[in-house]
């Protein structure tokens, strides 16, 4: 870690081979596409070793490569946010049949259904509620990942509900 | 059951799915070299006290030139006043 902190490329790379498991699980919330998802995960290394000097060491290591990693990944939606596609008009029937089984299938059907489901929102939007959602952080958590306020991620939640709520009506 | 409770149920089986598996410790390694490590918060502040320092050299320099067009005993005191406070 020392030799990390200090810049070194070999020892950063340590660091990467223990870490990357979960930053691939992390970042597969920001997209589904395979070779997004690899640039991703590399970005947020990447990101997270121009940033060391930002570390201050006060809590653990994982907690503020975490918050790296939503910044990559919050980043990424707004570069793509310009290329959305209109939304959709069915969006309320991908929740259709859609049974809460335990099989992969089923999981991975669920997962699909609710990416394309939360695709439909804004950048801001989205990441509020992948985060609440699909993660379960807490409010305080939402503030600490993103750099918000709780106030704002409250706000921010609020809204982005509504705005889902209006998205699976009928 | 509201259409948002279907959601929150579905993205509770959404929770579960596993990400792919990835190596990408050797791509890494191969980009860092290639980057700069920002260096702790020293530089933003040398970059402020560049500017101030600049700006206040600036002010001075246009109180001079302001002060000989109109009044140059005022100028004079004020010239004064500003190198003092530089």
């Amino acid at each position: 870690m020392r030799l990390s902190l200090e810049g070194d490329p070999e020892a950063f790379t340590g660091l990467v081979r223990r870490h990357q498991a979960e930053v691939a699980r992390w970042m597969w919330r920001f997209t589904r596409d395979r070779e997004d998802h690899v640039e991703l995960v590399q970005e947020a290394f990447i990101g997270a070793f121009t940033s060391l000097g930002t570390y201050r060491g006060r809590g653990p290591f994982c907690r503020w490569l975490r918050a790296i990693a939503v910044r990559t990944g919050y980043a990424f939606w707004r570069r793509r946010d310009r290329q959305r596609a209109e939304p959709r008009e069915d969006i309320a029937h991908l929740l259709d049949g859609q049974a809460q089984e335990d099989s992969p299938e089923a999981v991975v059907t669920a997962a699909e259904a609710v990416h394309e489901t939360l695709a439909q929102l804004r950048p801001r939007d989205r990441l509020v509620l992948t985060l609440m959602y699909l993660e379960e952080h807490s409010v305080a958590e939402v503030a600490d990942l993103t750099g918000w306020s709780e106030t704002m991620v409250k706000v921010q939640a609020w809204r982005a509900k509504r705005k889902l709520r209006k998205l699976l009506a009928p | 059951m509201t259409r948002l409770e279907d959601f929150e149920k579905l993205a509770a089986v959404a929770r579960r799915e596993p990400a792919p598996a990835l190596d990408v410790a050797a791509a890494v390694g191969q980009r860092l070299p290639l980057l700069e490590r920002t260096r702790p918060d020293a530089l933003p502040w040398v970059a402020a006290l560049a500017c101030v320092s600049a700006a206040a050299v600036l002010g001075y320099l246009g109180l001079q030139a302001w002060t000989a067009l109109t009044d140059p005993s005022l100028g004079s005191a004020l010239s004064m006043t500003a190198w003092w406070l530089l």
